[in-house]
């Protein structure tokens, strides 16, 4: 039960906050909030990433889809040269008549050039194998 | 906007809050640095209002705890608290009698020479009506501490104030 004193320091008004104080306040927090720190921002980006990875199934699978169109156009392109490409490589019957004359005339002077090589001693032929009766035959007779 | 909503509850609350930081701070830069960071980190952390009862009381909790971090670094940077505490910024509204308003003044250096903890129930008891059993839950002290602290608070109060108030009543 209260009594008179302490009625007395109940009665006694605390002075009124400053006139602005709400709008300090509200203002604080606002600014604050538009100028998060770099880790509630880093939190922020990792959270929208992982939005996006969150996203529908049918967006999954058309991404897969548009992937193996992709792959199969890049191996079908580039697995090997198609015809065309090696028609148009092949040259002319008279150009290559042409340049094997040249490379047959090149040889002709660089051997003319250079001395006759030594001949080289020829390399006895291996002894036949014998086979193993024409041995027996010559075994000494003590041991036939 | 739902009814946690930190900006509202800095319009519901803020006033009422006001005098008990800056009763337990004495300086009107500092109640008001204890309030912003109060409703900043209620902007930033939002969550952690979807789990209380009872709002006052937590907003009464989390200012005193505030106040009473910051009266601490305060004390260390100038170790002359009793200095701070009576250095009091205006707590009452100014009486409209010489007798009323050297009352509220001496009722103010008086309350600042009470330590916080003291001065904290007293006024939660006082001015803001809660029962010990709430004051208890708000500062998270066992019932039986709250109910000394303002028996001791009180008396020191009114041995001070005694000769006024006599004169007063």
């Amino acid at each position: 039960m209260n009594d008179d004193f302490e009625r007395s320091l109940t009665r006694q008004p605390f002075r009124s906050p400053p006139d602005n104080l709400e709008e300090t306040l509200l203002a604080a927090m606002r600014a604050r909030h538009q100028t998060s720190p770099p880790a509630t921002r880093i939190a922020r980006l990792l959270r929208q990433l992982l939005g996006w990875v969150d996203a529908p199934a049918l967006a999954w699978q058309t991404l897969a889809a548009l992937w193996l169109v992709g792959l199969s156009a890049n191996y079908l392109c580039f697995r090997s040269p198609g015809p065309a490409v090696l028609e148009s490589s092949r040259l002319p019957p008279e150009q290559i008549a042409a340049a094997r004359a040249q490379r047959a005339e090149l040889y002709a002077l660089t051997r003319s050039n250079e001395p006759e090589p030594a001949e080289e001693p020829r390399r006895r032929a291996p002894a036949p194998t014998r086979p193993r009766s024409d041995l027996q035959s010559t075994n000494p007779p003590h041991l036939g | 906007m739902s009814s946690r909503d930190p900006e509202q509850l800095c319009l519901r609350h803020s006033a009422a809050l006001f005098p008990f930081v800056l009763n337990l701070t004495r300086n009107e830069a500092d109640a008001l640095d204890v309030l912003q960071e109060l409703f900043i980190s209620l902007a930033q952390h939002p969550e952690r209002l979807a789990a209380i009862r009872n709002e006052r009381e937590f907003l009464f909790r989390m200012v005193h705890n505030l106040s009473i971090d910051l009266i601490r670094r305060r004390e260390s940077r100038t170790r002359v608290h009793e200095a701070v505490g009576l250095q009091s910024a205006q707590l009452f509204a100014p009486g409209s009698h010489p007798d009323e308003e050297a009352y509220r003044r001496e009722l103010s250096l008086a309350l600042g020479e009470l330590p916080p903890d003291q001065r904290a129930v007293v006024h939660l008891k006082l001015w803001e009506g809660l029962t010990f059993e709430a004051i208890s839950e708000t500062l998270q002290i066992p019932l039986n501490t709250a109910a000394s602290r303002y028996r001791y608070g009180l008396e020191k109060l009114r041995d001070r104030l005694r000769p006024l108030y006599e004169e007063i009543r």
